[in-house]
């Protein structure tokens, strides 16, 4: 077991290696510069001046140069700085995290809260008007778009009724709140953007649960348990919803790199600061040391997700065995 | 229109204006309460040296000041400087600062931090983007505290707008990295509003500096939220959690045409400083001939365009300068549409529809092209939508290809890899266009991408940068400005208007030609309409 895990990390380090090469040249093939400033012209900026900044970015260098370079400070945990303001990559993703984190994390808590149920009951209750209803009302949000529910919704709570703020995270006054006026003040102002995004991801938790429900329902032991004579209710929920639940378990660990990652246009909307923002607009200003950062955080999870669930599963089911000499 | 108070005599009109003028006596304007701006883009730093895009500069306007500026009537006044005077022979500016001006932090300002500002825009290591007008300046020395010359290469008149750039406090700065330093998010100047703080991708803070040298400014806070929406930032306009921020064409026209939005805001529109041209690849045989770019001059209507693509709000363009500065040539009017006299001066060219196809020929080449434009700029889009239509009727077809900006710019403009483009300039104040006119600035990268020669021209631009008496260099440009609507290097469309609007409780805002904030600092509200009083 410990042989089969130091393989793997060593095969994880080079595939990422394999992963920052490819995304460094990606990146930086793809038309445009960094010194292209912003979307307008400014003649106050000469030629000599833009050919100065890049120069002092290291982008007159060979592309592998610059890889090296990337690759040396990246060795020591240093992503470099942004080319747009200067402040160190690290600092500047740290700071997104956990916004967006919180909002992520929050939603599925609330899609499992609720797709769970809906998945179970619709199932139980196959076929029924009661079923239909919820496989439409689960794929209204599925369909939806993210940006027109929001608009629509800060019309109505934010604007007509003024019930909730409209966009942002904390109100303008939140300095001078105490601690407690500030836990609800953030709250108010995530209500809006959690219920959008868990609308949306309804759909697919409940509808997991609900094949899942269905397919164990069918398995024999269940006949066997009804045949004993158990409660309908104990049949349910002690013998089939327990292993109903490991295809949905799997899928959640699927996730988890989603949560960092974040959506720009959820984001925009609600005006959030968090990493679906931070990554677009560094894609936009070809701000290079942060798109390699975020990139590199996304892929680094993604295979420590992955190596956990393998080694999780061993630890599980008895019928993966990890092999000391794969 | 006909207003309400036609119908009210007179004798009532002079009591209620007097009335009216008591009120104000025993009213001075109120300190107090917070301005919110909506702003659709977060600043990148506040070192304004290094600021490149419109919300840093925005901000560090508040927070910091250049020698000179522009006054409401877009004529240069002092700033830090009290005055100045320019040698004889152009070669030298001298400028008298004025005394007892003083830092945020309570530091003096002298004519050492205008030393460090030039020190810092010339040094290769620091990564401004505005080192070019200083690059003529080939020496600055202090003569005391309060009294520094500037020594040029070459007489260079747009030099003296140059020194509008905000001047940084040496004392703080001298020892650190410009580039990194901790400044570019906890800024200190001279400016009418001090730092407070700076929460990334939700807002700015600041507040007003009591001890500004041209008065306290009323409103005391000064909050800027970035909403990069804009459909949100207009919701929460309408839940008037913000004041202040710029509405589009249709917003105007349409969405703030409310009883409610009339009730609770203020809406301005005046040209701002800019203008949207089609401009051609002059090196392409087919704009080679004049004839051909006049053609097409008179046979897009832009007064249809203005009415469709800015529902009106906007005015025709005729040249590069700014509409309502000195330098902008009014006796140039604009062509009028006119499709026959467009085929006229074609056929006039050589080009004839020979096969009946509805498309003109010459030499065996059909009339189209292709013009290129940014994404994510509507108005580009759809004025070329209508172009597209008003040449096809003379027999000319082009077609549409909208491309990133980054990539726009990098693969097509610089590399000369175009046939026309949909541009807008945004215009700095002072009238010198050297960098886009002149036939030397035709290299990669470089603002001449049209590949326009003309020796006029070329003269002139040089001319006008080594003459410092107005009325002269109003000549010089309103020459500039004939010959360039003669010539058509561009189809010059229009200026389109700046459409602030700001909550009705803000009181003494003033329309000029220099926009609605160069009295800012004088905008106030009355005590029982401030909101923010916590």
């Amino acid at each position: 077991m410990g042989k089969y895990i130091f393989n793997r990390i060593i095969g994880l380090v080079v595939l990422l290696l394999g992963i920052t090469i490819i995304t460094f040249i990606v990146i930086h093939i793809a038309p445009g510069k960094p010194t292209d400033l912003e979307a307008q012209f400014n003649p106050k900026v000469s030629m000599e001046a833009k050919e100065r900044i890049a120069h002092l970015y290291g982008l007159d260098k060979p592309l592998y140069i610059q890889y090296i370079e990337w690759l040396k400070r990246f060795s020591r945990f240093d992503f470099g700085v942004s080319f747009m303001d200067s402040r160190p990559v690290t600092q500047k993703i740290l700071e997104r995290i956990p916004i967006t984190l919180t909002i992520e994390l929050v939603s599925i808590i609330l899609i499992l809260l609720i797709g769970i149920p809906i998945g179970v009951t619709s199932a139980v209750k196959e076929g029924s008007s009661y079923d239909r209803f919820m496989t439409v009302f689960v794929f209204i949000g599925f369909a939806m778009p993210t940006f027109w529910l929001s608009l629509i919704l800060m019309d109505f709570i934010g604007v007509r009724w003024g019930v909730l703020p409209i966009s942002g995270i904390k109100s303008l006054e939140f300095e001078k709140f105490g601690n407690f006026d500030k836990v609800i003040d953030i709250s108010k102002h995530l209500v809006l953007p959690v219920l959008v995004s868990a609308f949306g991801g309804l759909a697919g938790i409940s509808r997991y649960m609900r094949s899942s429900m269905l397919h164990v329902l069918k398995q024999d032991y269940i006949r066997t348990a009804r045949a004993k004579g158990l409660a309908e209710k104990d049949v349910l929920y002690k013998h089939a919803l327990k292993n109903a639940f490991l295809p949905v378990v799997t899928i959640l660990g699927l996730s988890v790199p989603g949560l960092i990652g974040g959506s720009v246009i959820f984001e925009s909307i609600f005006s959030i600061p968090g990493m679906g923002r931070l990554f677009y607009e560094s894609v936009m200003a070809r701000d290079y040391p942060v798109i390699m950062g975020v990139l590199v955080i996304g892929a680094v999870l993604t295979l420590l997700g992955n190596l956990l669930a393998d080694i999780s599963y061993a630890a599980v089911d008895p019928r993966i065995k990890l092999e000391d000499n794969l | 229109m006909k207003k309400i108070t036609d119908n009210i005599p007179a004798a009532f009109k002079k009591a209620a204006f007097l009335f009216i003028i008591l009120f104000l006596l025993g009213n001075a304007p109120d300190y107090g309460d917070t301005i919110v701006i909506g702003s659709i883009g977060e600043p990148r730093t506040l070192v304004p040296i290094l600021a490149s895009d419109s919300s840093s500069g925005a901000i560090c306007g508040l927070i910091f000041n250049g020698l000179v500026k522009y006054d409401k009537d877009l004529n240069l006044t002092g700033d830090l400087a009290r005055n100045w005077e320019v040698s004889q022979d152009g070669f030298e500016i001298t400028f008298y600062l004025k005394k007892g001006i003083k830092w945020h932090d309570g530091a003096p300002f002298t004519s050492k931090d205008v030393e460090f500002t030039y020190k810092s825009l010339i040094d290769p290591n620091v990564k401004t983007p505005y080192s070019g007008d200083f690059q003529m300046v080939k020496n600055l020395e202090i003569i005391d505290d309060y009294t520094l010359k500037v020594y040029y290469k070459e007489p260079f008149s747009p030099g003296i707008a140059s020194w509008g750039m905000n001047i940084m406090p040496a004392h703080l700065l001298e020892k650190a990295d410009l580039n990194t330093a901790k400044f570019a998010r906890n800024p200190i100047g001279t400016g009418p509003y001090k730092f407070k703080l700076w929460k990334t991708g939700e807002r700015l803070e600041l507040v007003s500096n009591h001890d500004y040298f041209e008065g306290r400014p009323y409103i005391d806070r000064y909050v800027y939220r970035i909403i990069p929406d804009t459909a949100t930032l207009f919701l929460e306009l309408r839940a008037q959690a913000v004041d202040y921020t710029s509405l589009t064409p249709i917003q105007f026209r349409r969405q703030t045409e409310t009883e409610f939005f009339k009730r609770n805001f203020q809406r301005f529109n005046f040209p701002s400083f800019g203008y949207t041209y089609m401009g051609y690849n002059l090196n392409d045989p087919k704009f080679k001939d004049a004839r051909v770019r006049r053609a097409i001059n008179y046979a897009v209507n832009k007064e249809e365009i203005i009415k469709g693509v800015l529902l009106g709000l906007g005015r025709i363009s005729t040249g590069p300068f700014i509409p309502e500065s000195w330098a902008y040539n009014k006796d140039v009017k604009p062509m009028e549409y006119n499709p026959e006299k467009a085929r006229e001066l074609l056929k006039e060219a050589g080009w004839i529809d020979l096969d009946g196809d509805g498309i003109l020929e010459k030499d065996g080449m059909k009339f189209s092209f292709t013009v290129i434009t940014n994404q994510g700029n509507d108005e580009r889009r759809m004025a070329l939508e209508i172009i597209q239509r008003r040449l096809k009727e003379v027999g000319i077809e082009i077609k549409i290809k909208i491309i990133e900006w980054s990539a726009f710019v990098s693969e097509f403009i610089n590399k000369k890899r175009f046939e026309a483009v949909l541009l807008g300039w945004g215009l700095s104040l002072d009238p010198d266009m050297y960098d886009i006119w002149h036939s030397s600035k035709t290299r990669e990268g470089e603002f001449n991408f049209a590949g326009y020669s003309n020796e006029e021209v070329d003269r002139l631009l040089l001319e006008g940068r080594r003459t410092f008496n107005q009325d002269e260099r109003k000549k010089i440009y309103h020459r500039i400005h004939e010959i360039l609507y003669e010539d058509q290097p561009y189809l010059f469309l229009f200026v389109p208007d700046a459409l602030p609007i700001i909550n009705s409780r803000f009181k003494g805002i003033e329309v000029a030609p220099g926009g609605i904030g160069h009295n800012f600092i004088k905008w106030f509200v009355p005590r029982s309409e401030q909101r923010y009083t916590r």
